[in-house]
């Protein structure tokens, strides 16, 4: 019998903002008649006439039912769902209810990343979680991240593992923060060791955006922003630079006459730092019927640099194709492929043997930066004597420093002579079957690959800024480097509720093989010098250099998981991983990682009181992780390598083989162990949420340099070297508003905890000295049993020695010398007490790593108006001030070491005199720095269109905002940047002369149609 | 199966020891290595033994372009070098390099034809001339003749002097049977070591033992085997027509065919060039050369110190001394110019006998000369021969010997005969090891065993009983728990 029917149509819209919500759920209750809304929102359906509740849902937002009462147009605004607890997150192979989970994980998803205004997604990381440490390398366009995950767990690379899609790939720049749907990142071991071997300095899995089913949408970003430098550093200006030396008695140094002629001189800084654009485009197609579901998008990002434009410059541009495809009932296929390519161009930087700040630095306020009229003495004899000075292209010779020599040159100069870059071409993807023979049972099998080929060119032409920094022939080198992972996982999960016991069981295995292969060559003599020439193809083939080289490593593995949980109140999770890895000798390949965690949601419990807290759970995880990432294949044993050749009377060369080290067969794995204790407390209805954490990581048989005697006459390989824990505790506190309000708030904060110890040093290895600074400085970093991984070493001194009987007193302790002060000195202690300075008195003078990090957000949103405000920083690290090198005592130097110095008697016990060249000063704890910051990451005011204006322009929705990034900075180190960084794990800590992270003022737009 | 075959993997470019010491070739390239080691001068920095010898002596200062430019090198020169100086870290790692090298051809090759056999004698000198630098800069040392793993790096200890000693006693003894005499080596082997080359340092090593007969012994076979001669002056030794020639028992070689230039120089690696040649010459920021001189500039570390020319001057010796050291007034004579008066450590003298001399490098279309010097070590060479031959047979009492050994040696510098006997020919014997080794590297340890050190250096800064010996580098202290020398 045909019931009458009614028509009942409308249009569901979000209470937040009152857009249109497409692809929205509406079904009368206890029937079959139902649809699903458009992109403006609106639904039209056939009820039955007696129909009595119309059920709206849809993902993120509270269900509601909705009496029919006879009426046929019915429009619903939906709330946005607070359970937030209730969000999915992804685990690895696999996915969990976040209220289920039991191990230490922290979740970003993709509103939060739009407001990104960077081309790195590691950004969207930076201050958001507890126990993530994200800082620049460096400020220059292009340059990477250093991601932490709980401290420094290794002393080589501590990097996480990266999970983009279930593909492990070897970074995430490729990526633009536009595809990205969410990130996790796994924290504690137990979350992390279904990665095993590799998951040892955490795991961040990334999934990109796909399509909804019912959809169809386009999304368009647009972002301009201009660079500048934030706070420089004052440097000596002409007259105190002449000044100095002179008290230092420096050679060669100026006269005073000379320095009165050209008055304050160059202010280098000024001459290299200048403002510089960025832009980014990003565009998204997504959409899906039922059965398929598709993403086409696009990204562009361009950057120059603050120092050197277009010389140190970023180009990016992204393509990704995202599609899911049920094919059968009980079949779904599809892929995820992404394309990226980027150029970049880049000056030496952090390097205080010629890098290009350092040259700023350094140089002295003397020499200009060109020459406009006469050429000085020495310039015109470098002229006379053949050398080739450089010009701009105005033809005017740049300045050369009649003063400091060395590596340095003219830094305008420097950047002009600069011609290069890299290019690489990037491939990653996955195509995927999913089966679901029977229900609750899924068979999955994806084929992934890691594909990036890079081309590096780059061509120096001549000059000559003096006998240590010139160029007699313009030369050029190329050098291609191609890296190829791929990989082939199957797995299978079942599904199981019997009562109230809900059981998910994971097992799977895995293969990957990774090769690398690289080819490069130098050659010089070039026909003329310029771009369209610099190639080795009509240069003399005589200088011509050629090397390649490969690698190749694979890892096996077996893996399963139990997720078990009881009525949801007690929840067991186990995993079990076993990898074999190519890296290692034959009886060493495989490693064996379990975890175990537990969980126990007491609010679920019947006995819980009814008071404002909706949900607490406690938490507590073990498990051990691996880490090879530090090891290269065949690092185990003895090889004879060609190792050098030997010219015989003839003129002939005979080469020479012999083993490279001392071979270390029972190298093994690096392992982790983690416990975790946490707690996840939700109140006035998840309005409050807050979550801590304590855990504490030891990682076992780090994997080391060998340090061998000098008598065992080869270098040690890699030894498993020692143990290093990181402990501490983690907070998250979220306060939010009611979502009903009109006035929307949102403030949380993190605190992390880090404390770092080497605990266990191999004693065949004893203390491992890190990196040196200049020339005086070795051992600057050491990673030595009972101090915090690679901890800041040099002099410990003692307030300044004010007058000669001072200074006799000392020298009558310190017969045996080394160190030979005069008034204005410092103090240095003999802490052996041994008679003489000497590296033995070298003692722990700072520790790179904070004590304390921690983010802090802001937002608020009213009537279309939002604004964000995020600070981030940390406490406790020190910084040593690296880039002043006694080798080159005229470099110049920061003016503090000119205004604070000691000028005589009393006058200050702080600082030292004017003192260039004394090494022991200048590796003494009076270059070290208090590092704490804390930064405005973002400070962002956002304002989005009315819906009425919007909907009459066919626009769904659409978004304003301006924004200041690391616009304030506040902290007491007075180099050029407190993140000052490093890509080397060992030389954290040390300011090599840094590029500074630039303040960025941006203008961006999103629309939705 | 297959899971273990897909983990198995060869390593490219790696070759186990297993299949490496057992051909014909295999020998001669594991030869090769050690000679290739001792090379290995600048080795990723500026750490030559040649330099750690030099500096403590009172030949030249450490100079460049200031006290913190090398500071290894300063130290040692200033004499407040310690046990963490990186130059005499690497010099002890390297000859211990040398000695790993040669203990792998003499235990692992066979000696199974002539070749071989001749590989592993050159072998046992080559690891007794590395002994001798150890025992003679350091003490005891560790006596290393296999490869130590590592559970044995602090069960180790030095070992008395004596047992160095008879170990390069009978090291050498054993070389000189399976070495060929000079002459019989022809074309490209010349640069290998003789039997001339061992039994001179068989000699030398009795000569520091004091054993002062049984050095003569040795010194005289040599001189008896006709084998070798005097060239016609200092400065042809020091030639490119030198290498090589009848005055050269024992060199080490580097190449000027590397086509090096600024774009291309291996820094931080072992490049083929003698690259410390360059750190040698007259600072170039300063120097300008003689229209007609072939001297070109450098970086202008070990820079001449006037008591070297001096110590000429009194001896009336000009010939000599114009191949080994040049005044500023006969630079600015000849047209060449100094232009400033203030060069670190500069006492206005330049080297010429391990000179920055064109014909030494080359300058081919894109080669750069400053980088390109394949100027050899001398390492031995009959003039040091004739001069330790005079001086074991003053201490045997061989008066007539000793002079006319002397003489040889002055003779060919135009220099008149020493007819003195007594304490005036020993110090005789001093002075000419003093001006015709001068910058060879001798002189440091000939003042140390002569007990003329603080007599000489003293003012220098040299501390009897404690720079008489340099400091176990402190990682060995520290790794291994070596013993430290006195006063370090």
């Amino acid at each position: 019998v045909a019931l009458a029917q009614t028509t009942i149509n409308g249009r569901v819209t979000s209470a937040k903002g009152g857009e249109g919500l497409p692809g929205v759920s509406v079904v009368v209750k206890g029937t079959t008649s139902g649809t699903t809304t458009d992109v403006d929102g609106r639904y039209q359906l056939q009820a039955p006439a007696n129909a009595g509740t119309l059920v709206v849902s849809y993902i993120g937002f509270a269900n509601q039912e909705l009496p029919i009462n006879g009426r046929t147009t019915i429009n619903v605004t939906l709330q946005e769902d607070q359970q937030a607890l209730e969000e999915i997150v992804v685990i690895g192979y696999g996915t969990q209810q976040k209220s289920l989970v039991t191990g230490a994980i922290s979740s970003v998803k993709a509103a939060e990343i739009a407001t990104v205004s960077s081309s790195r997604i590691e950004q969207a990381l930076q201050g958001r979680t507890a126990g993530v440490t994200v800082l620049p390398a460096s400020g220059s366009p292009g340059s990477g991240m250093r991601v932490r995950v709980r401290g420094t767990g290794s002393n080589q690379s501590s990097e996480p593992l990266y999970i983009v899609d279930g593909v492990r790939t070897g970074g995430i720049e490729y990526l633009d923060p536009s595809e990205i749907a969410s990130i996790e990142v796994l924290k504690d071991a137990a979350s992390a060791a279904i990665y095993g071997s590799e998951g040892a300095n955490g795991v961040v899995i990334i999934s990109t955006k796909t399509g909804k089913t019912n959809t169809s949408d386009i999304s368009y970003g647009f972002q301009y922003g201009v660079q500048s430098v934030g706070k420089l550093m004052p440097m000596m200006n002409a007259q105190q630079y002449q000044q100095y030396q002179e008290e230092a008695k420096s050679t060669p140094r100026p006269t005073a006459a000379e320095a009165a002629a050209v008055g304050k001189g160059t202010d280098w800084f000024d001459e290299v730092f200048q403002s510089a654009p960025q832009q980014r485009h990003t565009i998204n197609f997504s959409g899906g019927t039922e059965n398929s579901t598709y993403l086409v998008g696009g990204s562009y990002f361009t950057q120059k640099g603050i120092v050197g434009d277009d010389k140190s410059k970023f180009d990016r541009y992204t393509v990704r194709i995202n599609s899911d495809h049920k094919i059968k009932p009980w079949l779904n296929i599809g892929q995820r492929l992404s394309y990226s390519n980027f150029s970049r161009s880049s000056l030496a930087e952090n390097d205080e043997f010629g890098g290009l700040i350092t040259s700023a630095l350094s140089l002295d306020p003397l020499t200009p930066v060109i020459y406009s009229g006469q050429l000085p003495a020495h310039a015109q004899a470098a002229l006379e004597a053949g050398h080739p000075l450089a010009r701009d292209e105005n033809g005017n010779y740049y300045g050369i420093s009649n003063f400091i020599r060395g590596e340095y040159g003219n830094p305008v100069a420097r950047i002009a002579l600069a011609h290069g870059n890299t290019v690489q071409n990037k491939l990653v993807g996955n195509i995927y079957a999913d089966i679901e023979p029977l229900k609750g049972l899924k068979f999955t099998s994806r084929f992934g690959i890691d594909g990036a080929f890079q081309k590096q060119h780059a061509w120096t032409p001549t000059y000559w800024f003096s006998s240590e920094s010139q160029n007699s022939i313009a030369s050029g080198s190329d050098n291609q480097n191609n890296w190829y992972t791929w990989q082939w996982e199957n797995f299978a999960t079942y599904n199981k509720t019997i009562g109230q016991h809900n059981f998910t069981v994971l097992a799977g295995t895995s293969a990957i093989k990774s090769t690398s292969n690289f080819v490069g060559g130098s050659y010089s003599g070039l026909f003329r010098e310029d771009d369209n020439f610099s190639y080795a193809d009509g240069t003399p083939d005589d200088n011509d250099r050629i090397g390649s080289n490969t690698t190749i490593s694979t890892l096996g593995s077996f893996y399963g998981r139990l997720a078990y949980n009881y009525a949801e109140k007690y929840l067991l999770n186990a995993t079990f991983r076993r990898d074999g890895s190519s890296r290692f000798a034959q009886g060493n390949q495989w490693g064996n990682y379990p975890s175990v965690s537990l969980g126990w949601v007491v609010s679920n419990e019947d006995f819980f009181p009814d008071t404002n807290i909706n949900h607490l759970k406690l938490r507590a995880s073990w498990g051990q992780n691996g880490s090879t990432g530090n090891i290269r294949p065949g690092q185990w044993f003895a090889a004879i390598t060609p190792s050098g050749k030997y010219l015989d009377a003839n003129g002939n060369y005979l080469v020479g083989a012999s083993p490279d080290i001392i071979s270390n067969p029972n190298l093994k794995w690096e392992t982790s162990e983690q416990v975790d204790f946490g707690l996840d407390l939700g109140m006035f209805n998840n309005r409050l949420t807050f979550t801590t954490d304590f855990y504490n990581k030891k990682t076992k048989d780090l994997i080391t340099a060998g340090v061998a005697p000098g008598f065992a006459g080869n270098p040690a390989g890699d030894v498993n070297g020692g143990n290093v824990t990181n402990r501490g505790w983690e907070f998250e506190l979220t306060y939010r508003s009611d979502a009903a309000s009109t006035f929307q708030y949102e403030v949380s904060g993190n605190i992390t905890t880090v404390k770092n110890e080497v605990t266990f040093l191999n004693p065949n290895v004893n203390e491992i000295l890190g990196a040196n600074i200049g020339t005086t400085w070795p051992g600057a970093t050491v990673f030595d049993v009972g101090y915090p991984i690679w901890y800041l070493r040099g002099y410990k001194t003692d307030g300044i020695l004010q007058n000669v009987e001072e200074v006799n007193l000392y020298k009558a302790n310190i017969t045996g010398g080394g160190y030979s002060p005069q008034p204005g000195d410092p103090r240095i202690v003999d802490l052996n007490g041994d008679k003489q300075i000497s590296s033995a008195d070298f003692t722990m003078i700072g520790n790179p790593h904070p004590d304390v990090i921690f983010g802090a957000r802001v937002n608020l949103a009213y009537k279309g108006f939002d604004l964000l405000a995020f600070l981030q920083g940390q406490i406790g690290n020190d910084l040593i001030m690296g880039f002043n090198r006694t080798d080159r005592a005229t470099a110049n130097k920061p003016a503090f070491f000119f205004e604070d110095r000691w000028t005589g008697p009393g006058s200050t016990n702080s600082w030292f005199r004017a003192n260039t060249n004394d090494g022991a000063v200048y590796s003494s704890d009076l270059m070290v720095f208090d590092g704490s910051y804390a930064r405005v990451r973002q400070l962002q005011l956002g304002y989005t269109l009315p819906n009425t204006l919007t909907s009459r322009i066919k626009i769904k929705s659409a978004r304003l905002y301006v924004s200041l990034d690391n616009y304030f900075t506040f902290t007491d180190y007075p180099g050029l940047d407190p993140e000052a960084g490093s890509n080397n794990a060992n030389s954290l800590g040390i300011d090599r002369g840094t590029y500074p992270v630039p303040r960025l003022a941006m203008f961006g737009l999103n629309f939705n149609f | 199966t297959g899971c273990e075959d897909f983990l198995d993997r060869e390593v490219p470019g790696k070759l186990s020891e297993e299949g490496f010491y057992l051909t014909d070739s295999d020998a001669l390239q594991a030869t090769t290595s050690i000679y290739d080691i001792m090379q290995a001068h600048y080795n990723t920095a500026w750490t030559s033994i040649y330099m750690v010898k030099l500096m403590p002596s009172d030949e030249s200062n450490a100079a460049g372009s200031g006290p913190g430019d090398q500071p290894a090198y300063q130290n040692l020169d200033d004499f407040n070098f310690d046990s963490e100086n990186a130059a005499v870290k690497a010099a002890w790692d390297l000859t211990y390099r040398a000695i790993f090298r040669a203990n792998k051809v003499i235990n692992k090759v066979q000696p199974e034809n002539a070749l071989r056999k001749r590989l592993i004698a050159e072998a046992k000198f080559l690891r007794a001339f590395n002994y001798l630098e150890l025992v003679s800069l350091w003490g005891d040392v560790p006596l290393v003749l296999d490869e130590i793993p590592a559970e044995q790096f602090t069960s180790t200890s030095r070992s008395p002097k004596a047992a160095v000693y008879a170990q390069m006693e009978k090291d050498l003894t054993e070389a000189i049977v399976d070495l060929p005499l000079k002459s019989a080596y022809s074309g490209g082997d010349r640069f290998r070591v003789s039997k001339g080359t061992a039994q001179a340092l068989l000699g030398k090593i009795h000569l520091y033992q004091e054993k002062w007969a049984d050095a003569a012994t040795q010194f005289e076979t040599v001189i008896s085997s006709n084998e070798y001669g005097l060239e016609s002056s200092v400065g042809r030794v020091f030639s490119k027509a030198g290498e090589f020639g009848k005055e050269s028992l024992f060199e080490i070689s580097y190449s000027s065919i590397e086509g090096y230039n600024w774009g291309n120089f291996p820094w931080g690696s072992q490049p083929e060039s003698n690259i410390h040649l360059q750190l040698m010459g007259p600072r170039s920021d300063y120097y300008v050369k003689a229209p007609t001189d072939s001297l070109i500039g450098g970086w202008g570390f070990n820079s001449p110190k006037a008591k070297l020319f001096d110590a000429f001057v009194a001896a009336g010796d000009t010939k000599r001394r114009a191949t080994t050291i040049m005044s500023q007034p006969e630079l600015e004579a000849k047209g060449g110019k100094w232009t400033t008066d203030s060069g670190y450590e500069y006492e206005g003298f330049f080297q010429r006998k391990y000179g920055t001399y064109l014909s030494q490098t080359s300058s081919e279309e894109g080669d750069t000369p400053e980088l390109n010097y394949g100027t050899n070590w001398r390492m031995m060479r009959y003039a040091d021969v004739l001069l330790m031959a005079a001086e074991a047979n003053y201490r045997t009492g061989s008066v007539g010997k000793a002079q006319q050994y002397l003489n040889m040696v002055r003779l060919r510098s135009e220099l008149p005969a020493v007819l003195a006997g007594g304490t005036d020919l020993f110090n005789a014997i001093v002075r000419e090891r003093q001006l015709e080794l001068a910058f060879e590297g001798f002189r440091y340890q000939d003042l140390v065993r002569w007990g003329l050190a603080a007599q000489e250096l003293g003012p220098l800064g040299y501390k009897q009983g404690t720079h008489n010996l340099l400091p176990i580098p402190g990682t060995d202290v520290r790794v291994a728990g070596l013993s430290q020398n006195p006063g370090y």
